[in-house]
């Protein structure tokens, strides 16, 4: 009975599109203009240029339960302001791999390029885009998001991502792995403190249940964080040491 | 003391563009509902006299402090609807726009349910955000009194003389030894078939002779930076580098004529297969003499499987093949993606000239469609008149071009009309090949971050409403450069340039972006990420901390996504507010 | 005749020789290879049998020889030629790039603090982790920060944010010219690795760990700030086992440390009743062959540990180490030493006691120095019995655990160090080297 009515009531998906001013909110006004039809399920969100795009309004808008984000931004080399969204290509490939990681489908993260005269290409871009989501059903939305939000503030991320995106002075690979391994760190210390903060001293087993890593990590981020000045010991409970936040 | 926001909706019917699809009413209903709203009421043409009045009057009314306007797109009335709360005494950025047309009743137009409620959401959206703008001001900046043009054909030349004569100093270069561009190739024009040198040496001599023209030919653009009424150009020529500081930029650097590769209709395999401008050539110099027959086939290269990205070997590698590789790919089609429009008309033309030196010379135009406009169709009818014969031939099918065993050309096509195949034998076989864009258009569009068209030519701001401005203040085109155009056209486009960029110069000064990056001096630790990061060099770390020169600012956001301590702030465009549209979408009851 | 020493190695043995010989006059140049002063004593917590607090003694005489006039030190530096004769050795000196102008570094730490590479840290047995730009410890003497280019992405943030810009990435190594009379050689021990005898586990099992992460985790200033808990769960450990001779005594081929390592009873020992009173539930029990509790105070120390603080001796080899997966737990397999029967007996935590061996690089440097080592790599004594103090090149000299166990603690190499500077003074004086 229940399985009938699942399938009766078909699941509309909302997609939020970051979309720049002078290319594809143009592209969107143009398929406007050319009246060609869309499903109704993506929301234009209107920024200047997709370089404003902060990695942390992607996993806001995720966090806040859209189905899909879609950054909509000019050709390589058109861009108005010269390299918005080269940067935001690159910033892309961080998104993507903390996306990739919290287990978010890759069709509901994207960044595609659509210029001021490819009103179609939009059309044709929301319209795959609203069927695919539609056929992976609502965003299993993740508690690790906070987490995820909270590393992609820290500076010690953004630091080495917007070095990235200047001048790597070592080679890239090893760049690029100590940037992940940096994002994994930052994810699982505030999922750690974030649970700190909410529920007030823990131990390591404790932290081990509500993040859901193995214990020898935990107490390798303690270690860590204790020697950032971040955590410090607060008695005892159950054989073990309770943390808290300082 | 922050005010509390009061915000008003105003949502457009827009005649039946909105109103047919969107339940207006209803969602003008739903707008008073919402929190921070104090006033929602819906106009006809919210763009109108009247609507404008609306608002004004309401904002009098209910002492609103922010305004939705729920219409069309920003990118058109935005600065309308600004200068009207404004003169109500509203700050112009107190203003948010929702899209409910392009956006919504233009692409659901037959799901009227669907886009009700989408309709709802986005002004859901833009009233989240609304509460959240603050007042801006738009800095001003000088603007200086001279100009650069880039190209001294028809157009360019036309637009500095224009300038000129009104007193502004112009900087005209042209990348060749010889002013005049693609027209001095031609013989004489249409529709009055004067001679192209009537209009090129005039405009040409009066060029060279005004003071207020610095003309600089064999010379390129070589670098520009700044910013409306402030642009730095480095021009380079035989004597080296030159800068020049200029208020305004019109790119007038024209197209070319298409020329078709080896065996294209047996172009430069058979001698007497050539170009109509290489007609035009022949023409002036009388060398066409008295043959039996000329057939012209139009719309060379435009044609399905006609031009093939290897037969752009014609562009050395450069960003123009790669552009115009990319958009033969894009289109999935092989040829033009786009009417060049004037080679009827030259077509015409020719033959017409033709007639006249040669009335027994047998003229053949074949063509697929044809493209007559405006007053030419009386030209058509003088071709006609004349004996020049049209036919129609089978689209799909291009004509053949062949050798009979005594060397004679010859022309197999099918007629459209009667399906039969016809074959002319041809003492001379015109093609009709389009304009394309110029090699040296990408380098300048990309210097200038002038957006390029599906078609391969410049962009202009908007197809309809400002066909000579570009995306970048201060910048603005003419000419065949932002797509094919007539003599006539590119020298009204001309003038058009040249008054835009006028009023700027005239006006002495410009307000400009108001939308600038904002540094939290208490966040900051002077890292110089975002100095390296900007394109405009506007932030500069001084003793430990990031200051942003705001007049160098262009408000891409680019330094607050990045700034690792995210102490940058976007005027209008802030996390927070950004944050909040999506809140209001998602989270609405939060 | 140069009025000058080089004393190789900074550990208390070192250090002891070069205020003993800068006291006498000498001109002392004291070449470390780790970029602070302090040697093994500064990892520990507690020295035996006293209980001092090891940092607390060792601090006061790091800074003495510093300070002192004519004592230069050259950290982060390694010797690479020797050349000449007694009272006159010609030495060339590479000193290592720390990528820190010393001049201008005040040691101030913001820019550990923005660095965004993390690495594990050498000090704390790379049980905790410090970052690619850092002050190896706390009390580190110089007091100037060091950048691990290994470790470091190269992003420049310690550059931006240094206030005495110190930072130059561009430092080149720097090679210093010696002109001494005699050298004195002091580098030290290391620690035998464990996991090449795998029936231990050793780094396989998250919680059987080696005897110096052990006090890493005792000590204060250490990653858990003293708190000990065990690797794998952060758990405190209850049942807690020391296994001695782990590679010493051992003449497996392969292994080659026959001798005894002298010292690791007493620590182990040591260790147990810190432990204890940390943790006065622990239950902690040592596996030994020999207890080789020998040096003043010590045999009554272990008395006190048996019947005060109720530590278990078990004299037992134990055959292998194995894991509760579920637990983590490692579980000891040994012979029951009177029933000779086979227990099998799961521990919190396992401590195992390696053998000390030569520092990594002393065959290197004994090639430099022209002077012999034994059959185990220690630093051959001209004569063991006779001269105990010289190499065999004339004008060098050797003190500490380089040479071999001997007693190996620590006011045994502090002995030694002095006794070296008399025999350096001896032949660098007008009066005949005997």
């Amino acid at each position: 009975m229940v399985k009938e009515k699942k399938t009766k009531q078909k699941f509309e998906p909302t997609i939020v599109a970051f979309c720049c001013n002078w290319c594809s909110y143009a592209g969107a006004d143009l398929a406007g203009t050319s009246r060609f039809e869309y499903p109704p399920n993506i929301r234009i969100i209107r920024v200047m240029c997709t370089g404003r795009i902060d990695p942390t309004l992607v996993f806001e808008t995720l966090r806040m339960g859209a189905d899909g984000v879609l950054i909509a931004g000019c050709h390589p080399g058109d861009c108005h302001y010269q390299k918005g969204n080269f940067m935001m290509e690159k910033r892309f490939s961080y998104i993507k791999k903390a996306a990739d990681d919290m287990g978010v489908e890759p069709e509901r993260v994207r960044l595609e390029w659509v210029s001021a005269s490819e009103g179609g290409k939009f059309t044709a871009l929301v319209r795959e885009m609203t069927e695919q989501i539609e056929q992976l059903g609502p965003n299993p939305m993740i508690q690790k998001a906070s987490a995820t939000i909270d590393a992609f503030k820290s500076q010690r991320l953004r630091w080495v991502m917007g070095r990235s995106q200047i001048k790597v002075d070592i080679e890239e690979v090893k760049y690029r792995q100590t940037v992940d391994s940096i994002m994994h760190d930052e994810i699982e210390r505030h999922a750690i403190t974030r649970a700190l903060k909410e529920k007030g001293p823990l131990t390591v087993q404790e932290l081990a249940e509500i993040s859901g890593l193995q214990p020898s990590r935990i107490v390798r981020h303690i270690l860590a964080l204790r020697k950032n000045g971040v955590v410090n010991e607060a008695g005892e409970k159950d054989r073990q040491l309770l943390y808290q936040l300082i | 003391m922050k005010e509390e926001p009061r915000v008003g909706v105003f949502i457009c019917h827009c005649g039946i563009n909105i109103g047919g699809v969107v339940n207006v009413p209803e969602v003008t209903e739903y707008a008073k509902s919402l929190q921070n709203v104090k006033h929602a009421e819906n106009n006809l043409y919210t763009c109108s006299e009247a609507g404008l009045a609306a608002i004004k009057e309401a904002i009098k009314k209910h002492k609103l402090n922010r305004v939705v306007v729920a219409s069309c797109t920003p990118r058109t009335h935005e600065p309308l609807f600004r200068s009207a709360c404004e003169e109500a005494g509203v700050n112009r950025y107190l203003f948010e726009m929702a899209n409910i047309r392009e956006h919504c009743s233009w692409v659901h137009a037959h799901e009227p349910k669907e886009a009700t409620k989408k309709a709802k959401d986005i002004v859901r959206m833009a009233v989240a955000k609304a509460a959240l703008l603050e007042p801006q001001t738009e800095p001003e900046v000088d603007v200086k009194d001279a100009s650069l043009v880039i190209g001294a054909g028809i157009a360019g030349m036309t637009a500095a003389l224009s300038m000129a004569n009104q007193g502004f100093k112009v900087h005209l270069i042209e990348k060749e030894k010889e002013l005049g561009g693609l027209t001095q190739r031609l013989y004489k024009l249409y529709p009055t078939l004067a001679d192209s040198s009537e209009i090129l040496e005039p405009l040409i001599k009066s060029v060279e002779a005004n003071r207020n023209i610095e003309l600089m030919t064999s010379t390129t653009l070589k670098d520009v930076t700044g910013y409306i009424g402030n642009f730095d150009a480095v021009l380079t020529g035989p004597e080296g580098d030159k800068k020049v500081n200029v208020g305004t930029i019109i790119v007038a650097s024209g197209s070319s004529n298409y020329t078709p590769p080896q065996g294209l209709y047996q172009y430069g395999i058979y001698d007497h297969v050539i170009t109509q401008i290489e007609l035009d050539e022949m023409l002036s110099k009388g060398k066409i003499g008295h043959p039996k027959r000329i057939v012209m086939i139009q719309c060379v290269g435009a044609r399905k499987g006609e031009i093939r990205p290897s037969d752009l070997e014609a562009f050395p590698k450069s960003d123009t093949a790669d552009l115009l590789r990319k958009i033969l790919k894009a289109r999935k089609e092989e040829g033009w993606p786009y009417l060049s429009k004037i080679c009827c008309m030259d077509a015409k033309k020719n033959a017409i000239l033709v007639k006249e030196k040669s009335p027994k010379t047998d003229v053949v135009i074949l063509f697929g469609d044809l493209r007559v406009y405006k007053e030419y169709e009386d030209f058509y009818r003088k071709a006609r008149d004349l004996e020049v014969r049209f036919i129609r031939h089978i689209e799909e099918v291009s004509p053949e071009i062949t050798k009979t065993s005594e060397g004679e050309l010859q022309v197999a096509t099918f007629d459209a009309m009667s399906g039969l195949e016809v074959k002319f034998p041809a003492d001379w076989v015109v093609l009709s090949t389009p304009l394309i864009p110029n090699k040296d258009e990408v380098m300048l569009a990309r210097m200038l971050k002038i957006p390029i068209g599906t078609d391969g030519f410049l962009m202009e701001a908007h197809l309809k409403l400002r066909p000579v401005d570009t995306n970048v203040d201060g910048v603005f085109i003419a000419g065949t450069v932002s797509g094919p155009k007539d003599v006539s056209e590119s020298i009204i486009s001309g003038e058009a340039a040249a008054a835009r960029a006028s009023i700027l110069m005239g006006n002495k000064k410009v307000r400009t972006e108001a939308i600038t990056a904002v540094v939290d001096e208490e966040l900051c630790i002077g890292c110089g990420l975002c100095e390296e990061i900007c394109p405009y060099g506007a932030p500069k770390v001084e003793e430990g901390k990031s200051k942003i020169l705001e007049i160098l600012c262009r408000g891409c956001g680019s330094c607050s996504a990045e700034c690792p301590r995210q102490a940058i702030t976007m005027r209008h465009f802030g996390d927070h507010q950004l944050l909040a549209q999506v809140k209001a979408l998602l989270t609405p009851q939060a | 005749m140069q009025k000058a020493v080089m004393v190789i190695g900074a550990g208390i043995d070192g250090i002891q020789a070069s205020m003993d010989l800068a006291n006498k006059g000498f001109k002392v140049y004291l070449v470390e290879k780790s970029p602070s002063i302090g040697g093994r004593m500064a990892q520990l917590d507690k020295t035996f049998p006293t209980m001092d607090c090891s940092m607390c003694i060792l601090a006061p005489k790091m800074i003495e020889c510093s300070h002192h006039p004519t004592v230069k030190l050259l950290t982060y530096s390694e010797v690479k030629e020797v050349k000449g004769s007694p009272g006159n050795f010609k030495v060339k000196i590479l000193k290592k790039p720390r990528y820190v102008d010393e001049a201008k570094c005040t040691g101030c730490g913001i820019c550990a603090q923005s660095c965004p590479a993390e690495a594990p840290n050498e000090f704390d047995e790379n049980i905790g982790v410090r970052k690619a730009v850092y002050m190896p410890f706390p009390q580190a003497i110089p007091r100037i920060m060091v950048i691990d280019k290994n470790g470091c992405v190269e992003c420049g943030l310690c550059d931006k944010v240094c206030p005495a810009k110190a930072v130059n990435r561009e430092q080149k190594p720097e090679e210093i010219q010696l002109d001494v009379g005699a050298i004195v050689v002091a580098t030290g021990f290391d620690m035998f690795d464990p996991s090449i005898i795998p029936q231990y586990g050793y780094k396989r099992y998250k919680n059987v760990i080696t005897a110096m992460e052990l006090e890493r985790l005792l000590c204060a200033s250490g990653p858990t700030g003293g708190h000990l808990i065990r690797p794998s769960d952060g758990k405190i450990p209850r049942h807690i086992a020391f296994i001695q001779c782990v590679g010493s005594r051992d003449r497996r081929e392969w292994i080659n440390h026959s001798y005894c390592s002298s010292i690791c009873c007493k620590y182990a020992v040591k260790d147990a009743v810190l432990i204890k009173e940390h943790e006065p539930s622990a239950l902690v029990t040592i596996f030994y062959i020999d207890m080789r509790a020998f040096g003043k105070g010590f045999q009554e120390f272990v008395n006190r540990a048996k019947s005060e603080f109720g530590i278990e001796f078990i004299r037992s080899n134990p055959g292998e180490i194995t894991e509760d997966q579920k637990t983590s737990n490692p579980i000891i397999s040994f012979e029951d030493p009177v029933t000779r029967t086979v227990h099998n007996v799961a521990f919190d935590l396992v401590v195992l006691c390696p053998a000390l061996i030569p520092t990594q690089g002393v065959e290197k440097l004994a090639k430099t120095l022209g002077v012999e080592l034994d059959n185990y790599g220690f630093v051959k004594l001209k004569d063991s019995v006779k001269n105990p103090l010289d190499t065999t090149v004339p004008g060098i000299f050797a003190c500490g655990y380089c040479v071999g166990p001997k007693t190996g603690d620590i006011p045994d190499s502090i002995t030694q160090g002095s006794a070296t500077a008399a025999r350096v003074s001896n032949i660098l004086s007008d009066k005949e080297a005997s």
